[in-house]
């Protein structure tokens, strides 16, 4: 296919950008990365790592013009593509890597060329940039959902007559979680059958058939995975802190296309081995527990570390790395991967979130919670600022309000006063005046 | 009649009765109408924007307008409010509402799901979202809703619909006899009182202009379409005044045609919750709607729009914080352009100042 004869050469463009811009990097020089993790032998590799080059190998394969690429909106489960051996590709939370390697300032800028707008989301803006600059590989079909956000809707149906490539979407219900009965069965329903004509438009475009039996491995292995993560949670509720933040917020439990491989299920338990570990050896010497709420500015590690080494604020949960879904009924995939989808607490109103939030502070012992308020996310931002209002009284709860991928309006400084008020907070809350 | 004593008599039906608002063109009057209450829509400014210090900066000032009167009593003479989750702020709206409970009136919110496709299933998922709907409807006025009494308010709301159409049509004559200022006057006085005295008065009205009328302006003037959601009157106001040379012809935008386009077709769907269903999503779209069946829709619509009613230009309006408006501009823009017809992109909030210079400007170009 002619689209994807492209890749090879989007791949250079990308490699040349990174290099580019390595100065600018939180990370590694992405070329440099991938080149150092290949070299060690993987059971040597720590989970960061592996995770590390899972996903460099999921990249990698997204621009090998021989695999079905598909891009996807954020919380598509990413079990069926496993199930269908197609490559899964999140473009924003590959505009949260491009901003870890320090290129999503021009990509943003590039991005609102398009849009025209300084006030959207970086993440979809930052793909825009990232498309019309030709670094991201051609996908095959594009998959979008209505969950979760506005311009995710639009920046589909952008990338596919830019690519010429077919889109299909899939309307999700809002506050799946609080329906019952047969509400909830409708819905579930619903779901189900859109995945399983997506599925069934895979098939009519590509000829391919769905392996039932790989799509049962895929489920299995997100089942194990899954089973690891809670194990992990449970050793972080009962003991002080065992990892950094900016290491634990990386994984993304949630948002990763990594659930449904077989690398997912060792990421996690080498993870959760290495925590054991930690707890054995008695793990941070914190002072206060905090819950980060949503993501982290991925252009600069400040914030977290300030947090954690000046002030002993240590992160132990994260909404990100919250499984809110029950393990995969193999006998039932499509109506089990609809019941995960609709799972999801980030698309229902905001008790369901302040719920959560209320369970998670006590079972976690939490001192306060930090929301990283990302300003162009109207579903995110809003939420922060509406949940922080909840918390008055309860629960030590600071927003900062800022941008996850788009560095140009960041200061530390700035927002290093209201981290130490929140600290004191924690402090008098805690110590008594 | 003239449409001064028009506007005054409808504005004397406003308020009357129980009522239940509403704040998004996708919320089927009808099944509230059928409960036995009077729909109002809140489509303007309440002044109050500036008092929701809750929901956070980014939500788009219609959202902030109606928290903030909501806080303030402004709407404590209706029942309650319907809150559809049709985007992002809306579905913070309602968390609003929820969380603040104790200082808003009225404290009734019902969260309706929109579904964003129209598809075959999408419209049957619809349908029973809407059933539950009606039970809410139900158990708040204790009144049963038959198919029957459904029907008849969508008959009622249907004439509306065709009165509105008639309406619209007039604007497609070589000089309107009505002003774009005065047709969004009536389609907020149609969305604020009962719809069975707005068809009586207006239908009469109608009638009279449209058998023979004087054109609202003598002079020539540049025809204009508007493309938003909520778009600020203002610009109207300003197209249409002396000096400026436009008249608004048509609106692309939930303060207009949006809001009467397509009837329920009760002769496709035996079950009226159906028709509705099927009604709200095909409907003339939001930037809110997805999928392929919408891919291409927006721009088509609005094109087909322009050429149908012979506007020499459109203003985009783009309600400041309206992921929708940003992200639908360029596909639009994309198709305008391929056309030649000139446009001009606005941002502000849904009342307040407009940039008056950039109106004047593309108006007088458009008369090169």
């Amino acid at each position: 296919m002619t689209h994807r004869a492209i890749r090879s050469k989007q791949f250079g463009e990308f490699l040349a950008l990174a290099k580019a811009k390595k100065d600018r990097s939180t990370m590694k020089d992405a070329t440099e990365k991938m080149g150092e993790l290949s070299n060690i032998p993987y059971d040597k590799l720590t989970a960061a790592q592996k995770r590390g080059r899972l996903i460099t190998k999921l990249i990698t394969r997204a621009y090998d013009p021989n695999e079905y690429v598909i891009w996807h909106s954020l919380f598509m489960p990413s079990e069926i593509f496993y199930g269908m051996g197609m490559v899964p590709f999140s473009t924003e939370m590959v505009s949260a890597g491009l901003a870890g390697a320090g290129l999503s300032k021009g990509l943003v800028e590039m991005g609102e060329m398009y849009t025209q707008c300084m006030d959207s989301c970086s993440f979809s803006t930052c793909t825009i940039g990232a498309i019309t600059s030709d670094v991201f590989p051609i996908p095959d079909f594009l998959i979008t959902t209505s969950q979760l956000c506005d311009p995710e809707k639009k920046l589909g149906r952008f990338a596919s007559e830019n690519y010429k490539r077919k889109d299909f979407f899939i309307d999700i219900p809002y506050g799946g979680c609080l329906l019952e009965g047969d509400a909830y069965d409708t819905a579930v329903d619903y779901v189900a059958k859109q995945l399983e004509y997506m599925v069934a438009f895979f098939e009519r475009e590509t000829g391919m058939k769905l392996d039932n039996e790989k799509l049962a491995r895929a489920l299995d292995n997100s089942n194990k995975a899954r089973e690891w993560f809670l194990k992990i949670d449970e050793l972080r509720a009962n003991n002080p802190a065992l990892i950094k933040g900016t290491k634990i917020l990386d994984f993304s439990a949630v948002l990763l296309d990594i659930w449904g491989s077989e690398e997912a299920v060792d990421i996690f338990k080498t993870l959760h081995d290495e925590l054991v570990e930690s707890a054995a050896k008695g793990g941070m010497s914190e002072q206060y527990r905090i819950g980060w709420i949503h993501l982290r500015p991925y252009y600069d590690n400040t914030i977290i570390n300030y947090l954690e080494e000046e002030c002993g604020a240590y992160i132990v949960k994260e909404e990100i790395n919250y499984i809110f879904w029950e393990a995969h009924d193999l006998n039932d995939p499509f109506r089990s991967i609809a019941r995960k989808v609709l799972a999801n607490p980030a698309y229902s109103p905001l008790t369901v979130k302040n719920k959560i939030y209320s369970d998670v502070i006590k079972k976690f012992r939490l001192d306060g919670m930090f929301g990283f308020a990302h300003k162009g996310c109207r579903h995110f931002y809003s939420s922060l600022h509406i949940a922080s209002d909840s918390f008055k009284g309860k629960c030590p709860f600071i927003v900062i309000d800022g941008d996850c991928v788009d560095p140009r309006a960041y200061s530390f400084p700035l927002i290093k006063t209201r981290v130490d008020s929140f600290v004191d907070t924690m402090k008098i809350r805690k110590e008594g005046m | 009649m003239d449409y001064s004593t028009l506007k005054q008599s409808l504005e004397q039906l406003r308020k009357k009765g129980p009522s239940i608002g509403w704040f998004c063109t996708y919320t089927p009057e009808e099944i509230i109408h059928a409960a036995g209450y009077t729909p109002v829509g809140i489509r303007v400014s309440s002044g109050f924007e500036d008092d929701d210090v809750h929901l956070g900066r980014n939500m788009c000032s219609f959202v902030h307008s109606i928290f903030g009167a909501a806080l303030n009593g402004e709407y404590e003479y209706l029942d309650g409010v319907i809150i559809p989750h049709c985007c992002e702020c809306m579905r913070r709206l309602y968390d609003g509402w929820e969380l603040l409970n104790d200082s808003v009136k009225p404290r009734f919110a019902y969260q309706l799901d929109v579904p964003d496709a129209n598809t075959q299933i999408s419209v049957e998922y619809f349908t029973t979202v809407l059933r539950r709907f009606m039970n809410a409807m139900e158990d708040k006025s204790q009144m049963k809703i038959t198919d029957e009494t459904l029907m008849q308010s969508i008959d009622i709301y249907n004439e509306t619909r065709s009165l509105l159409r008639r309406l619209y049509d007039l604007r497609k004559r070589d000089n309107p006899p009505v002003t774009g200022e005065q047709v969004l006057e009536i389609l907020d006085l149609c969305m604020t009182v009962p719809k069975e005295d707005f068809n009586r008065e207006f239908g009469a009205w109608l009638a009279g202009i449209e058998a023979g009328s004087e054109p609202a302006f003598h002079d020539y003037r540049s025809k204009i379409a508007i493309y938003g959601g909520m778009f600020n009157p203002e610009i109207i106001k300003y197209v249409e005044k002396d000096g400026t040379g436009g008249i608004v012809v048509c609106e692309d935008a939930c303060n207009g045609i949006r809001y009467f386009e397509s009837a329920v077709d009760l002769t496709r769907d035996e079950d009226p919750v159906k028709a509705l269903a099927r009604r709200y999503l095909s409907k003339m779209p939001c930037p809110r709607m997805a999928g392929r069946r919408y891919g291409d829709r927006m721009p088509e619509d609005l094109l087909k729009l322009v050429q149908e009613f012979r506007a020499e230009g459109v203003v985009y309006y783009i309600t400041k914080r309206c992921e929708n408006l940003y992200w639908e501009f360029p596909f639009i823009k994309e198709t305008l352009d391929k056309h030649n017809i000139p446009l001009k992109r606005l941002e502000g909030d849904i009342s307040g100042d407009i940039r008056t210079r950039e109106i004047k400007s593309f108006i007088e170009l458009l008369d090169f």
